[in-house]
């Protein structure tokens, strides 16, 4: 179960995508988000279809590996894909059961708006999978350094996405950890009745609260013995570089969004 | 009840792209109420092998037996239930798994789980936390309040409750006191001995291997290395050097007196036993 959560994890490879500055790719993936919604008909669907699958190709990340972490969310796919079935009266009737009747729009959105969540989740957890922690917060530090002015705390806001995105996958091991050492103890997490399986969970969410609240607070008191003071006047090692491949990744989301634009009814 | 795999190798993250393969071929038989030590370097494969004798971890290929039990890739989670009341398993860090309110109700969680009447589980409770010596008074403590070493003991006795034929240890005394370390090594021998449980330890301390095993297995990058009775083992110090690991230093001290006086003296594993040894050179008084 635990194997299947790909966001936050980070795939070392060496690739165009590795490669890219994280204020590009932020920038990439944000673009992204904004105009999968303008996509409405076939051609445009095919257009970010393309993409996505292209920019998955060039990551190196393994197909295989990307199918899987779109397995927890299939079922929120398949709801809404049912919903918008049911829901949708557009078009000629193409099946009636008689208490309900399928419209041929209610088909169409229905696979549109199923691709439209797939390929916004591949986008995003790809940017996870090819860009480390560390380089993400730099990245959105860059990019929101603007907002301090509006006293905005641009840098305490990205630590602490930075710290969260560091600890999913400790996380996930400490879980997996207490649950074998609970079923080691006769505990039942995957069968018997729901009210047994919610209490199931018992055992394993009180070790797990206190070993984050532990692991935080370890956290907070060894940043503060080596000096950590925020944001101000704080130098950084590793300087982001903005490259060739950086203008043409957001020269290549412009000529995606023109490409859009015309193609979209 | 008799433990055994056969040729069980293991993958972590079967099909992604951090497959790591953590045990290759493994065959290993443990007879009832024997003594084994499991020996080898940090990430040998020592934890996975063992969470594949109670059915935590299923081997990617390969066949594990315990007692009629048979668990393979295949195999439905159902009749691993009983494997697990009879093997039970004590993790590296164990205190990490307490979460009741009361010391009473956390060692009352595995034997309620496997259908232990309130009451019987109540007597169990303390009876095991007698055994690993904490007093009555403890019971309707929290958990959390306790130091660690105190932790690891109601977290063991939360595992003895369960009466499991077989106890599978997992470097339980790592971050103990020297007192306590040895309280619990006697522990285990006591309960081998009284109640004839198979003890299974993973240690990094060849000490408490060469002192209390019957048999010892040494693994090495995911493989059996070498098998045989602590003596066997010992004498093989070049071979244990190979793979960073070393030979009890009482063991190594009369190694240096008979290299030192060309000498032949008998085996000793342990502190008391070099002592012992070191008196009756004395006392015949063939000191060269
Ligand atoms: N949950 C896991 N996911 C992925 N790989 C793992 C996992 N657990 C262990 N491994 C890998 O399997 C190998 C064997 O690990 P294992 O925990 O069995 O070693 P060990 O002999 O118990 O080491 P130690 O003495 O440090 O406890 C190691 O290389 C480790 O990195
Ligand atoms: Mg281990």
């Amino acid at each position: 179960m635990m194997q299947n959560v790909i966001i936050g994890q980070y795939i070392p490879a060496d690739s165009l995508i590795h490669r890219m500055d994280p204020r590009s790719k932020l920038i990439a993936v944000f673009i992204f988000v904004l105009i999968v919604f303008l996509a409405n008909n076939w051609l445009s669907y095919s257009l970010l279809g393309i993409f996505t699958i292209g920019t998955a190709a060039i990551s190196k990340v393994p197909f295989s590996y990307l199918l899987k972490g779109l397995k927890p969310i299939f079922w929120i796919v398949l709801f809404t894909v049912i919903l918008h079935l049911f829901m949708t009266k557009e078009g000629p009737v193409l099946l009636d059961l008689g208490w309900a009747k399928i419209h041929e729009g209610g088909l169409v959105k229905g696979v549109f708006i199923a691709f439209r969540l797939f390929f916004l989740i591949l986008l995003t957890s790809l940017l996870t999978l090819t860009t480390t922690p560390i380089d993400i917060t730099d990245g959105l530090e860059n990019l929101l350094a603007p907002l301090k002015r509006l006293k905005f705390p641009v840098h305490e806001f990205a630590l602490m996405m930075s710290i969260s995105l560091r600890f999913i996958p400790t996380l996930m091991q400490e879980t997996e950890k207490i649950m074998k050492a609970q079923s080691a103890r006769g505990a039942e997490f995957s069968s018997g009745p729901i009210q047994q399986r919610i209490k199931a969970f018992v055992p394993l969410l009180i070790p797990l609260f206190i070993s984050a609240f532990k692991r935080a607070e370890d956290l907070a008191l060894a940043m503060e013995a080596r000096g950590y003071r925020g944001g101000e006047g704080r130098t950084k090692l590793r300087l982001l570089q903005w490259k060739m491949r950086d203008s043409f990744c957001l020269f290549s989301m412009g000529v995606l969004i023109v490409a859009l634009v015309i193609f979209r009814s | 009840m008799e433990l055994s795999t056969e040729q069980v190798s293991h993958l972590y993250n079967k099909g992604t792209p951090m497959e790591r393969r953590a045990l290759y071929d493994v065959s290993i038989k443990i007879p009832s109420g024997s003594f084994y030590a499991i020996i080898g370097h940090t990430g040998s494969g020592k934890s996975t092998l063992i969470q594949h004798l109670n059915g935590l971890l299923k081997p990617t290929s390969g066949s594990v037996y315990a007692g009629e039990t048979t668990i393979r890739s295949d195999e439905k989670a159902k009749r691993l239930r009983d494997v697990r009341k009879r093997v039970g398993m004590v993790f590296q860090y164990p205190e990490h798994q307490l979460f009741e309110e009361t010391i009473e109700k956390d060692i009352c969680f595995g034997p309620r789980n496997f259908g232990a009447s309130e009451q019987k589980a109540k007597r169990k409770a303390k009876e095991t936390l007698q055994l690993v010596g904490l007093n009555e008074e403890f019971l309707q403590r929290s958990p959390f309040e306790l130091s660690g070493g105190q932790m690891r003991r109601v977290a063991i006795a939360g595992v003895l409750a369960m009466e499991p034929d077989v106890l599978i240890l997992d470097e339980p005394t790592a971050g103990l006191d020297p007192s306590g370390q040895k309280e619990m090594m006697e522990l285990f021998a006591t309960l081998r001995e009284q109640k004839k449980i198979t003890i299974i330890l993973v240690t990094h301390s060849m000490e408490d291997a060469a002192r209390y095993a019957e048999q010892i297995v040494v693994m090495a990058r995911g493989s059996i290395y070498m098998q045989g009775k602590p003596a066997e083992i010992f004498q093989q110090k070049e071979k244990l050097h190979e793979i960073g690991l070393d030979v009890p230093e009482a063991i190594q001290f009369i190694k240096a007196l008979e290299k030192q006086f060309n000498i032949k003296l008998p085996k000793a594993f342990t502190v008391e036993e070099v002592v012992e040894v070191v008196r009756s050179i004395l006392k015949v008084g063939t000191t060269p």
